[in-house]
């Protein structure tokens, strides 16, 4: 709803990209990549706050001291809805700014993996929260990943979640129904499990109902998964008038198993308006990076300065980034990019901002570029609100196995 | 057996919906001969509107779904005079097939479609919007058979509408010189007709019936400024399956885009689902290129 002015002049196409942080004068510029138009423009702008609070902060405590104090400024550019667009706007960025020296986006898989090929080629450092595993397993030199990559997630996820049903009713569910898109994404994090990862944790799967976004109706999946033996319901839904559609549906036709998901998607603020909560009450969700105890105080500038109730996975990534790039910069005191890059690869963060940020509570980055020794987070909705429940230091409510 | 019956109501309601979007494009095309790219945000207007006044009027103070419903019906009138001054700033030079300005009406329509959802994106936001009701998430059950209330709503008021709108194109005289005007626009002129305003009360109507189709579409559906590039494919699908300029053939094209689309998924992956749609769609064509209700010109 709190579409900005510059955002807005972005999206009708007057003004390609925009700035914050530091306008004017020593500065050292950063790009951020994201979808600011499109279908998933929210998610965007949820990155883009979270960005805008480490850059105020930074600033405020100083700028980056090895390079006396210069301002961090941040160049946003707006993804759009394609991977085509995400590598056209980075491309266009970097040929306007050439002074920048690093950058992080682009929020979906599929055009994070368009836009790195654009930075690589321009040496820019790159940061990302995308989860894909093919990001960083393309050789090249200066792509991080900052988050669990799919095949991390989707191998951590199952088991938690089994855990979890353990431990609230003593048997654990072994037959799934996998209700999904086939965006890159979901078929990145399926495609190790389906290939025999559901069979080593001793989990058959009963429905695979993929669909091609968007979803027209979602009765035959809620027949399917009616007609089926499975024991637990997996969402991996991109699209929120898809969630709704399906949670509706799973409820109109009685079904009564519990509902678990991967999704950023679940935990965005707009979900809370548009599924009624007793529908998402006790609904399990894994995520990449999804704030937990730890991050309590960014959180809690987050919703001062968004109005938000929370603090969603997109705008701890912005935040993260930001943070993470500024410390790669303080450590190569210099504003070039290939020895930022150095610096990202050698990073070994164990405290300060950038480290508190993630999950892991550190940054090292491994030889291709993935966070070294990946966390995965979950939350659950109770009482209409996500909470934390993941890994078990950072859990803000104890985890309760969903009865419907 | 009973699967196969849930999902052809499924497809059934869902493809009344379709067919009232459809008519309206499918009127616009058969009397101005004007290929509207920007309908699908005609109906995304149409949706913030009726998420508006549902609010305004409150759903608490009637039957949940009567807020809704008057608010998308009202969407109906607001949308017609929308559409009117569209017509006369921006479309008046480019409609009718004497015009030979095919290029000029692509790159307006797909002009107006850019900027409504880029306005709709600076107003609104890009967070969906979702209308307080608990239709979507309710049902009837008629024995085994279970009806999303929402759905069937939408479905009944398309049925009646597109019952009145065919009503009023064989009976009523201004149904009757829209047909006309799109028929033989020259003969019309020497009727005394004046086709310009023909096209002005078409494009009106033909965005009106799109708007209250969106208004209905908006109880079961969060929508964002983008939600009319959903529709849209769907709707020239009809459109033209049931025969370009057809009322009738839209209606019961948009009918049939979505029973195929849902049945489709009791023997192919859902993956495929608008495959099974565009495969009847280019049999359609193949067999019958003017379409099932279109006229076969020589």
């Amino acid at each position: 709803m709190r579409t900005g002015y510059k955002a807005a002049l972005a999206a009708i196409g007057l003004a390609v990209t925009f700035s914050f942080g530091a306008m004017a004068g020593e500065t050292v510029r950063i790009a951020q990549v994201i979808p600011l138009t499109g279908p998933w423009a929210d998610l965007g702008q949820m990155a883009r706050e979270g960005a805008k609070i480490a850059a105020e902060e930074i600033n405020a405590a100083g700028g980056i001291k090895s390079l006396g104090g210069k301002k961090i400024e941040v160049v946003v550019a707006d993804a759009g809805g394609s991977p085509e667009s995400a590598k056209n706007a980075t491309q266009r960025l970097i040929s306007d700014y050439p002074d920048l020296s690093a950058g992080m986006g682009a929020i979906l898989s599929s055009m994070t993996l368009a836009a790195t090929t654009a930075t690589e080629q321009a040496g820019l450092p790159w940061v990302t929260q995308s989860y894909a595993t093919s990001i960083t397993e393309r050789g090249l030199k200066h792509v991080f990943q900052i988050v669990p990559d799919s095949k991390t997630i989707a191998g951590e996820t199952f088991p938690i979640l089994t855990k979890i049903a353990k431990a609230a009713t003593g048997k654990t569910p072994s037959k799934l129904a996998i209700i999904r898109d086939n965006t890159a994404a979901s078929q990145d994090f399926f495609k190790p499990m389906l290939d025999g990862g559901f069979e080593k944790l001793g989990i058959t799967v009963s429905v695979d109902a993929a669909y091609t976004p968007p979803l027209s109706d979602a009765t035959p999946i809620a027949l399917k998964v009616r007609s089926s033996d499975a024991d637990l319901v997996f969402l991996f839904i991109t699209a929120l008038p898809d969630v709704k559609r399906v949670l509706e549906a799973l409820n109109q036709y009685d079904i009564k198993l519990p509902i678990t998901a991967q999704a950023a998607t679940l935990g965005m603020p707009g979900v809370a308006g548009a599924i009624k909560t007793d529908a998402l009450e006790g609904l399990i969700s894994t995520a990449g990076i999804w704030p937990g105890a730890k991050q309590k105080a960014v959180v809690e500038k987050f919703k001062q300065a968004t109005g938000e109730n929370w603090m969603p996975e997109p705008a701890l990534a912005g935040y993260s980034g930001t943070w993470i790039l500024k410390e790669a910069i303080e450590a190569a005191g210099s504003a070039d990019r290939s020895v930022i890059t150095k610096a990202l690869h050698e990073m070994d963060l164990k405290d300060g901002p950038a480290a508190a940020a993630l999950p892991t509570g550190a940054v090292h980055f491994d030889e291709t570029g993935k966070i070294a020794s990946p966390t995965i987070t979950a939350f659950e909705w109770l009482n209409g609100k996500p909470y934390t429940i993941y890994p078990p230091q950072a859990a803000e409510a104890d985890p309760k196995w969903p009865t419907r | 057996m009973l699967n196969f019956v849930q999902t052809l109501v499924a497809g059934l309601l869902i493809g009344g919906v379709y067919a009232l979007v459809s008519i309206g494009l499918s009127l616009i095309l058969g009397v101005m001969r004007i290929i509207n790219f920007a309908q699908g945000e005609f109906m995304m207007l149409a949706m913030y509107f009726t998420y508006f006044v549902t609010a305004a009027l409150g759903v608490s103070v009637f039957a949940d779904f009567v807020g809704p419903l008057v608010a998308a019906m009202l969407a109906g009138p607001v949308m017609y005079i929308v559409g009117i001054l569209v017509y006369r700033v921006l479309l008046r030079h480019v409609s009718g097939t004497s015009s030979g300005g095919q290029d000029a009406q692509l790159l307006i329509t797909l002009g107006i479609s850019l900027i409504l959802q880029n306005a709709a994106l600076m107003a609104f936001g890009p967070t969906a919007f979702t209308l307080h009701t608990s239709l979507s998430a309710d049902i009837w059950k008629i024995g085994p058979i279970i009806v999303n209330r929402a759905l069937a709503i939408a479905f009944g008021v398309s049925i009646v509408l597109t019952a009145g709108f065919y009503v009023f194109m064989s009976r009523f005289r201004a149904g009757k010189i829209l047909r006309a005007c799109a028929d033989n626009p020259q003969a019309a002129v020497y009727m005394g007709l004046d086709p310009h305003k023909a096209h002005a009360r078409a494009f009106g109507i033909g965005v009106g019936l799109t708007a209250i189709a969106g208004g209905l579409v908006a109880t079961y559906y969060p929508f964002t400024p983008y939600i009319g590039l959903n529709f849209i494919v769907i709707m020239f699908v009809a459109v033209v399956l049931g025969g370009l300029g057809s009322t009738t053939g839209a209606f019961f094209g948009g009918l049939i885009v979505g029973v195929v689309q849902q049945l489709w998924t009791l023997v192919m992956p859902m993956e495929l689902q608008d495959a099974g749609v565009f495969l009847l769609f280019l049999l359609i064509l193949f067999f019958r290129p003017q379409g099932l209700f279109g006229k076969k010109y020589v």
